[in-house]
Parts: C-alpha cells; structure tokens; sequence
C-alpha cells in the first residue's frame, strides 16, 4: 500500500492513465474482485513473515513449492496487467537504459523497470522474494531474468531445464525427457526442504495439484463454448479470465468462479450449437501473446468489422495440468509431461498438426498470427506455420508484426490498414466456404509488412 | 574425411564422439558475404542474423555434409532445428539436448544424451564408436587445446594480430582435426618468432557474442585494441580447458563441458564470470571489450549483470552492439579508440 500511495503521489497522470486502462478491461465486478485480492495478498505477504513469497516464471509447477507454503508471485502477470493499464513504457526504458536492449522481452523489462523503480504490482514491480524459481520450458529469458534478480537481492534461484521436444521426435524420446524433468522435480523437493527446513508436504502437494487440474477442466470445458455460435467468449475477456488458473492462488475459490462460469453457459447454450445472435461474421484464431496494452484492437478495430479472436493456444496453454496419479513418482512424471507438451511450445511439425485441427473445430475464417518482436520463441516457425495453413485450408493469414508489451512496437495507422485487408480477404474466404469452391491460397496472402 | 556438421551456439557439441566415428567435424558458422535472403523467408530480420546466415548456409551447402546434429543452445537456435528439419536437405539430423545446468541430475542427463547421440551414429552410418576411438579422439583434441593455449599466451608478449588468431580459431573447428595440428604448429613457430607487443597496442579482454567472422577483429585492429584475452566459443572457451584421458570417455565429455568457461545459455552466470575474472588476474589488460551482435538475446541478457561485475574489479569495460556485416563500421572503430584514449 505505501508502494502505491508513493506511486500515486509521484506519477499522478501516470496513475490517471493506469484506471482508465484498467477500466477499459472488460471485466466483471467479480472478476476485478479477484484479480485485486490477488494483487493485494501479494503485496500483504510482507506483512506476513511466516508465509513466503516465491517468485515464478510463468507455466512452472507451482504445486511443488505451494506445498511447501510458497505464495506464487508472478511477475509476468503483473507485468501483463500494467500492459492492461498503459503504462508499460517507463519502467521498458528504465530498464533499457540499465543495459538491456530493445529487442529483449518486453514483460522483463517491465518487471525489472517497474521493480527498480520501487513500482507496486498493479503497475508491474514486485517485493523481493524469498526464494525465485524459473524454467526454460518456453524461453531461456525466463532462466537468466530470475536467476539475475535472484543474484541482485541475494536470494536462492531454482532454476528447471525442460528440454525441447523439436520437430519428429518419438514418444520414447519424452519419456526420456520426462526422466530428466522429473528427476529435477526431486532436486526441487530437497532445494525446498532445504529452505523451509521442514519435510516435502505430500498431502498438501496432492490436493494442490488436484485443484489445478480441476481449475484447468473447468476452463477448458469452458473453452470448448467457444466453438459455439456465437461463442461463449473472446480473447479480450479470456486473457483477463485465465488470470485465476494462471496464478493458481486461492484455488478453492477460482474453482467456485469457473464452476459458476460453466453453469452460466451451460444454461445458455443448452446443448444447442448456435443460439441467438448467431455466428460471428468473421471467427478467428490468435496465435502468440496478446497485445495487453490495446484492448481495443480486439473489442473495437476488429469488433467493428465482425471479427472475433474465439480461439487462442495462448491461453489454453495454460489449462493443461493433469490430475493427480496413484504415487507420488507418476503425479511429477505427469507434470514432467505436461511441462513439454504445451500448445505455446510445440514444435512446428505437432503445431501445424494443432492449428489445422483448431480451423475445423473453432470454424475459423482467419488466423492472426503475432509476431512477437521480443519474443523469440513464439515467433518462430511462423512464416511456415502461415503457409502450410494457406495452402491446405487458403484461409487468410495476417503476420502481425509487433510486440506483447511494449506499445512502442505497435503502429496504429500501417496495421489498420492491414487488418482491413485481412478483413476483405476473410469476406471473400467466408464468401467461397459459403458457396462449397475450393478457396484460392493465392488470394489469400497479405502483402507487405508494417 | 567426410564432413559431420553441427550448429552450437556454444562450445556444447561434442566433437570428439563425430571423429570417434570416422568424420571430421565441421562448425556451421555461416557467411557474412553472403546475402540471408534464402533464410529470410523462414525466420524474422529481428531474429539473430548469424542464425539465419546459418540456416542459408545449411539450405545451400548439406550436400557437402554427412549429417548435421545440434545442440541445444540459445532460444534462436532450439526453435530453428524444426525450420532446419523442413527446408535443410539431409539424411541425418540430430538433436542434442545439451542441459542448461550443471549440476550431478544435469550430468547423468547429458551423459544419457550423449551415449544416445552415439548409438544414433552407429546405427545411420553402421559404423562403431568405441571406448579406444574415443579416447584417441579425445587426445587429439587434447593436443589441439595445448597447442592454442600455447598460441593464445603468445597474443600477450607478441605481435599477434587479432584477425591471425581468429583465423587459427576458425579452422579449429573446421577443418580435418591432423590438418589443424599441422597449422598450429607452423604457427606456433611463427608466432614465436614475431617480434614482441607493440607499444602503441593496448591490450584487452574480448567478450559477448561469438565472432564469427574477421571483420569484427579488423575494427579492433583498427582501433589499435589487441585482444589477449577472451571467453569466445571460437575462443578460450573451446581450448581452456583439456578433456581427462584416464575416465570413461563419455563420462570425461561430460565432466569437460561443465568445466570450460561457460556460456550464457548455460547457468549459473558465476562460471562465466569466475573465467573472466581469472582472465583478468593472470593477465595484464588494459580494459573489457563487451561486444554484442544485435539481436542476440542471451547476451543481451547476460549483459547488465555481467559488466556491472566486470566493472567492480576496476577494470573500464567498453559495450558495443555490432551489426552482422563484413564492412568496417568506422563508427565503432571511432568509439573504440575514445575508448582507448582513456585506458
Ligand atoms: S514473452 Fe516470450 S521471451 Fe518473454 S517471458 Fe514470455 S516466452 Fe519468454
Ligand atoms: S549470436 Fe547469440 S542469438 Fe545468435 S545464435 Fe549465437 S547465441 Fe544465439
């Protein structure tokens, strides 16, 4: 609280800024009621010296360390929000200007910007942490980020090598993988153990994980809404609503908010595939990171040409925890799995294999594909991803060339105009699909870069 | 020989198992003279150029190679193995999943990894990688190592020109290994006999990025900044350290790589830093030369910490980010040699 009252008072336009970006999210009052408790216990865990506060890189087994009584911190969501609020900007040139480049992560330069900076986590900082834990499961970013401010504050740093499943590997090849991430699965056990000074809590470790799976059932089940018509939700909501799954903090109640979600379209939707209001002029699939400071691209620029994000790996990447086994050996094995097989990192040969399957199930008529210039890892491939799906399916594909966080890299005027060509080739794709001939790939190609 | 390619963001590639097999290593390390245009269709412009001269020259020199393998190393290159694998005409690909680590899990993994790699080999080219082809590859290299240790002390007493001592890096790593030895130790008298430093020469320490090409020694050159020292994959850190000749060859790998100075793919940074501050303290520089190539993302990463440690031994450390281009950038020989006037 006195982190945002000094921020309050230091940056009131800035704060200024922050609400209205806030309160251009579209979110329900329950949803902001959770999102806040999260932020606020966050900030209350420094008042709370028998808890501790572990800091996360984002899709790393939380349940582990949660046994052992570590709240997860993650500032990538935080990161995520100040997206959401405008206000990435200064804390990304703060932390250029300690050396890092332009062209590095921008949620990291958020963090580290906003942390040094003395920034609250609504606008992107975060205490130190008691202990810091990452994974390279998708970016080596996430290793060397925390394991530097590991260094900085003289705290431990658990750092999890998932190794790549690339391209025509067998499933003989992940178990072997899976040998090696569970076999680190222990080390973190005794890492933990070491820290707290108490024996690995099984029991709590199993409920844990059983509630994350059931927060990533309820989603997904919840997901599959999105294929109806119109669909249940879209990407501007949904970001904001993995926010529960994503932090796995107070399961108990993101399992009551999905559980009454569900029921909400279940009585909606009945087992009807299209209720009123019907399909969306234009359904299409997002690929890659969200943009979190321009909500209004997703609930204006392409709302108002009858284009929806209905569907988006991001997101459901998220959802994938397994429910618990028999033992504990085959519950982190499962993990293991579950850690290397992530719709965000598969290799292209299963992601083209994954995509083609989602333009039949979401009855997609247009894929975005970001371009993430500060994100290695989600942007490559795409340029192959682009054309095996224009030639088996001729749908449209816009390359979207700029950045998660960092405004900077987004150019308003060039990328209307390349949407309103991805819009006028989406109205000629849905035109042939409606009249039974084969699209032309030809046609479908987007010209030029922004 | 036949040639065995592989693509290592580092120095992770065991070389010794491809010699054991009876292939002579090559280092893919890409053409600056040459345009990316062919990579360009498949890989972004703000992704690592060096990666994508990689690529083209994959996509234009396979034929020439027996087989390529690579090692997991930055997140440029362990997300390209799948564009390799669809646009890059080979009958054997291979991926070694080096660890990030080092720690004893890492080690029994990375030996896993390795036999895996041998057996792979046996099984593609039907040949047979044993024990004592092991260990006579592994002398070979061993007297690789001793020989440009040797080269490399020399850089601090003579008149070695960076761009000479990049060349003999180069073929370290690409050329048949007894044709090495032969050019080190020709070299080697040669360079004995080179008078000694110049004055107007100031010595110092090179590190970031690995330079893969003689442009970027030629502006140092220009600046009048002798590198004597340096933790480069095409560098230090492929000689400093000798791999043991008495233990299980695969298990001797292993134990090599996680003793060599470390690269920034790899974790903890304090490996990586304890080589240069040992640098720094056997030798005598003037200075830190902190190179980057733009886009490259680990030691962009690497790099605040790094030289604000580098910084607190007292020593100046210059940063540049370079472009990937053979042309001399005068802007930088500009900025090296104000660099220079404060040493
Ligand atoms: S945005 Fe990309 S680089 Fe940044 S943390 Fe996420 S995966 Fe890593
Ligand atoms: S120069 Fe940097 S980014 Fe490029 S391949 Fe090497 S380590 Fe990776």
């Amino acid at each position: 609280m006195i982190k945002l009252t000094r921020f309050i008072w230091n940056n009131p336009g800035l704060f200024a800024k922050g609400v209205k970006g806030y309160l251009n999210q579209p979110v329900t009052p329950r949803l902001a009621q959770i999102i806040l408790q999260y932020l606020n216990q966050t900030k209350l865990t420094v008042l709370q010296p028998w808890k501790r506060f572990g800091v996360f890189s984002a899709g790393f087994p939380t349940e582990i360390p949660a046994a052992m009584g570590y709240f997860p911190g993650y500032p990538e969501a935080y990161a995520a929000l100040t997206g959401t609020a405008g206000c990435t900007v200064p804390p990304i040139e703060h932390a250029e200007s300690l050396g890092y480049g332009r062209d590095l992560c921008s949620y990291m330069k958020t963090s580290i910007g906003a942390c040094r900076m003395g920034w609250p986590e609504d606008f992107g900082g975060n205490r130190v942490a008691d202990a810091y834990f990452s994974a390279n499961l998708v970016c080596d970013t996430h290793l060397k980020w925390f394991e530097g401010e590991a260094r900085l504050h003289g705290k431990p740093h658990f750092a999890l090598d998932v190794p790549n499943l690339v391209a025509g590997e067998s499933d003989e090849r992940l178990e072997e993988y899976v040998d090696y991430v569970e076999a680190q699965f222990y080390d973190m056990i005794a890492f933990l153990e070491k820290e707290t000074g108490k024996p690995f809590n099984e029991k709590k470790f199993f409920e844990i994980v059983n509630d994350s799976a059931e927060i990533c059932r309820l989603f997904r089940e919840l997901f599959e809404y999105r294929k109806r018509f119109p669909a249940n939700a879209y990407f501007e909501w949904v970001r904001m609503f993995m926010l529960p799954m994503v932090s796995q903090w107070n399961q108990k109640d993101a399992i009551r908010y999905y559980s009454k979600e569900l029921k909400k379209a279940q009585k909606r939707y009945k087992d009807q595939t299209s209720i009123e209001g019907g399909r969306e002029k234009y359904r299409v699939l997002w690929e890659g990171i969200t943009l979190w400071y321009n909500a209004d691209l997703y609930q204006k620029v392409l709302a108002e040409r009858g284009a929806y994000v209905v569907c988006e790996p991001y997101t459901y990447s998220f959802a994938g925890r397994s429910k618990p086994k028999g033992s504990l050996k085959e519950t982190l094995r499962q993990m293991a799995r579950d850690q290397i097989i992530v719709p965000f990192t598969l290799n292209l040969d299963r992601r083209i294999a994954y995509f083609n399957s989602l333009v039949e199930a979401f009855d997609l008529d247009g894929v975005i594909l970001h371009a993430n210039q500060s994100c290695r890892p989600s942007s490559t491939g795409l340029f192959d991803l682009q054309e095996a799906l224009q030639k088996k399916w001729g749908i449209p594909v816009l390359m979207m060339n700029t950045d998660h966080c960092d405004p900077r890299a987004y150019a308003e005027g060039p990328m209307t105009t390349r949407i309103d060509g991805f819009v006028e080739l989406m109205e000629a794709y849905v035109r042939r699909k409606g009249e039974g001939g084969p699209p032309s790939p030809e046609n479908m190609k987007i010209k030029g870069g922004v | 020989m036949k040639k065995f390619a592989y693509y290592d963001t580092g120095h992770e590639f065991p070389e010794e198992i491809v010699m054991a097999a009876g292939f002579t290593p090559y280092k893919i390390l890409g053409d600056v003279n040459a345009p990316n245009d062919p990579a360009d269709r498949y890989i972004h412009h703000y992704i690592c150029p060096f990666s994508r001269s990689c690529l083209t020259e994959g996509m234009a020199k396979s034929h020439e190679w027996v087989g390529i393998a690579f090692c997991h190393g930055c997140d440029t290159t362990n997300n390209q193995y799948d564009i390799w694998k669809r646009h890059v005409k080979t009958d054997f690909l291979y991926w070694i999943n080096t660890p990030a680590k080092n720690d004893a899990t890492a080690m029994t993994y990375h030996e896993h990894e390795l036999r895996r790699f041998i057996a792979h080999l046996e099984t593609h080219f039907k040949v047979t990688v044993t024990d004592d082809k092991l260990k006579a590859a592994i002398q070979t290299s061993n007297r690789i190592k001793r020989l440009m240790r040797e080269l490399s002390a020399l850089r601090a007493t003579k008149d070695i020109s960076n761009t000479s001592y990049h060349d003999l890096t180069r073929k370290c790593v690409q050329m048949e290994k007894n044709e090495v030895i032969a050019e080190l130790e020709a070299a080697r008298e040669r360079w004995r006999n080179q008078p000694p430093f110049p004055p107007d020469r100031i010595p110092v320490l090179l590190t970031g990025s690995d330079i893969t090409y003689g442009a970027v020694m030629e502006i140092l050159e220009a600046a009048r900044l002798r590198a004597v020292r340096d933790d480069l994959s095409l560098g230090e850190r492929y000689f400093a350290e000798t791999i043991d000749e008495t233990i299980d060859p695969v298990k001797a790998l292993v134990a090599y790589h996680t003793r060599i100075p470390q690269p920034p793919t790899r974790i903890p940074f304090e490996r990586r830093l304890e080589f240069l501050k040992k640098c720094l303290w056997e030798t005598p520089v003037s200075g830190v030369v902190y190179q980057i190539l733009k886009f490259c993302e680990p030691h962009g990463l690497d790099l605040p910490f790094m030289t604000g440690e580098l910084k607190k031994t007292g020593k100046k450390v210059i940063v540049i980010e370079r472009e990937y281009t053979p042309t001399m950038d005068q802007q930088l020989v500009s900025r090296l040699e104000s660099f220079r006037e404060i040493l």
